[in-house]
């Protein structure tokens, strides 16, 4: 089976209730899914995008058994979500809070052999897994010391190695790299990076999207609980339209100036570009394409879907 | 490799007793608190010697029991709302291991602490009113007590699953302890009470607990009384699992 979790039709409402004087309240209903439907194939790292509530975390919620959804399905490793919910949860890793979750008072390596064996595996095991994932995530040095005496990088890193702990084919991540120094985040990119390549399917989930561009093979947008735009990053720009900048800059009659044009097709227009130039006699000092980034693909497609 | 249901309880068990020892003062007071409880509920119950020995002994076990049921009733629930807070309870509902399974072990620590000190405790007093004989009916009792905890069980999953519904803790907890401690049967003699009330101590597991442990004490042991606590501890448990399942299901309904 090439497909590792599908998700499908997926819809949720919840229902809040809003404080309307000193004892009224008044129902109101939110739809965080509107048929959300996605698959992600082994190895591969999938991006879910989104703004604050656009229903990435129910999402990711429905995947790890704990939401029931209202409509649609969503099957991980072949287990449907609410059927084989069990089967499901010995399949998966998850992430959800990379900053809290653990028992304060025991140290990083006591809380993985715990959840360790919650997971199934007996203690000799959980403990020689949960040495060995203190080292894969760089905790080797702060295994015995206190999970509240980690920094918010180390819980990140312990929260990832809990992920692992039960050796899962899937792994959920929800923003597991949220409040990181650029160091930890990027090593934690590395090592989801590294876990794609051993043949597991992740499912990630953050708000910056040039992280998503380097670790993501797909990416899905969605928006007041609806997908938007999926696909590879390259094609949703394309897709989108979004431009490349190049930028040539000449030395003309003693300064630098820049020639500057958005283009669709960055080869054929800087070697255009440079062409002009010389054909003037100025000379070529620097040239440069920008890249259309993520971001801007979010934004186009985010501000789109309120107009 | 898997490993049983009973590994993973034992799991929780052990991680339990050593996030308690670890608070500060935790393992002092995990050792000689319940060592101090029984001692002033033994000073309590002697008020009652002036009457009999035997209700002296009644009213000890009366006490021991329903403090092991406030134990067993309160401390899942309140587990639960801590781990919420703390952001663990999602790890504990993702996990293959039982909800059940965790609560049990989470209440059990505490339980087993408290009956080792009511055991000690207990022993001098047996020893001095019913000999050796006296000492090995405790044995059985301890038996009883253990069937006895069942339906508090089957209750702390009760009260458990209420708390994820209502989002609140403190106030279950503070209308199920008076409940609690005027059902039992220990605080009050129940010939003074209601009828109605009086058919609630009998309905409820405490009554039947410390009373079935008094009769094996006393040697007047009854096979219905003993049969009467299994019966309480199939419904109880029955009610327990499918209430906190239909809860639980609920609150993964809801998402909050």
């Amino acid at each position: 089976m090439s497909i590792a979790i599908e998700a499908h039709d997926l819809r949720k409402r919840f229902t809040s209730y809003e404080r309307v004087g000193f004892l009224r309240r008044r129902r109101v209903v939110i739809d965080a899914l509107r048929g959300v439907s996605f698959k992600i194939k082994w190895s591969e790292v999938y991006g879910l995008l989104g703004p604050n509530g656009a229903g990435k975390t129910t999402t990711v919620k429905i995947l790890a058994t704990l939401l029931i959804p209202d409509g649609g399905y969503a099957m991980v490793n072949g287990y449907d979500t609410v059927r084989e919910a069990q089967a499901v949860r010995r399949n998966i890793g998850l992430v959800l809070y990379p900053d809290k979750g653990f028992y304060s008072r025991l140290s990083g390596y006591e809380n993985l052999v715990y959840f360790g064996r919650l997971y199934g595996l007996d203690k000799s095991t959980a403990e020689t897994r949960a040495r060995d994932l203190m080292r894969v995530v760089g905790l080797e040095s702060a295994m015995n010391r206190p999970y509240e005496e980690y920094s918010l990088g180390m819980r990140a890193r312990l929260a990832i190695a809990r992920a692992l702990i039960h050796d899962p084919p899937v792994l959920i991540l929800d923003e597991p790299t949220i409040g990181l120094d650029p160091l930890s985040a990027r090593e934690v990119r590395e090592l989801v990076s590294k876990l794609s390549k051993e043949g597991r399917a992740i499912l990630f989930t953050s708000h910056n999207l040039w992280e998503v561009e380097e670790v993501c093979d797909r990416v899905g947008i969605i928006n007041n609980g609806s997908m938007i735009i999926e696909g590879p990053p390259r094609d949703i720009k394309d897709t989108l339209g979004l431009k490349y900048v190049v930028e040539v800059e000449v030395m003309m009659n003693g300064h630098v100036e820049t020639l500057r044009e958005e283009t669709p097709n960055p080869a054929h227009t800087l070697r255009r570009l440079i062409n002009d130039a010389e054909v003037r006699g100025f000379n070529v000092v620097r040239v440069r394409i920008n890249e259309p980034s993520l971001e801007e693909a979010f934004i186009r497609v985010v501000r789109n879907e309120g107009k | 490799m898997r490993v049983s249901k009973l590994d993973a309880l034992y799991a929780v068990m052990v991680n339990e007793l050593k996030i308690i020892s670890r608070e500060p003062g935790g393992l002092v007071l995990l050792v000689l608190l319940p060592y101090f409880i029984a001692g002033g509920m033994a000073f309590i119950a002697s008020f009652f010697a002036r009457v009999t020995v035997g209700v002296f002994v009644r009213q000890f076990l009366g006490f021991e029991v329903l403090m092991l049921s406030l134990i067993m009733v309160q401390t899942g629930a309140r587990f639960l709302w801590e781990e919420r807070g703390g952001g663990r309870l999602e790890f504990l509902l993702v996990s293959p291991t039982g909800m059940y399974a965790i609560l049990l072990g989470t209440s059990l620590v505490m339980v087993l602490v408290n009956i080792g000190a009511f055991t000690i405790a207990s022993l001098p007093i047996l020893y001095l009113n019913y000999g050796l004989v006296g000492m090995v009916k405790l044995i059985i009792a301890l038996l009883t007590l253990f069937i006895g905890l069942l339906p508090l069980y089957g209750i702390g999953l009760l009260v458990a699953g209420i708390i994820m519904r209502l989002n609140d803790a403190d106030t279950v907890a503070n209308i199920v302890t008076p409940i609690l401690t005027i059902l039992s049967g220990a605080t009050y003699p129940i010939y003074v009470l209601p009828w109605w009330i009086r058919g609630l101590v009998y309905i409820l597991p405490m009554y039947q607990t410390f009373y079935s442990m008094y009769m094996e004490i006393t040697g007047n042991a009854s096979l219905n009384l003993v049969i009467n606590l299994v019966l309480s501890a199939i419904a109880y448990l029955s009610l327990g699992v499918t209430t906190y399942a239909v809860l639980e299901r609920d609150f993964r309904r809801r998402g909050t």
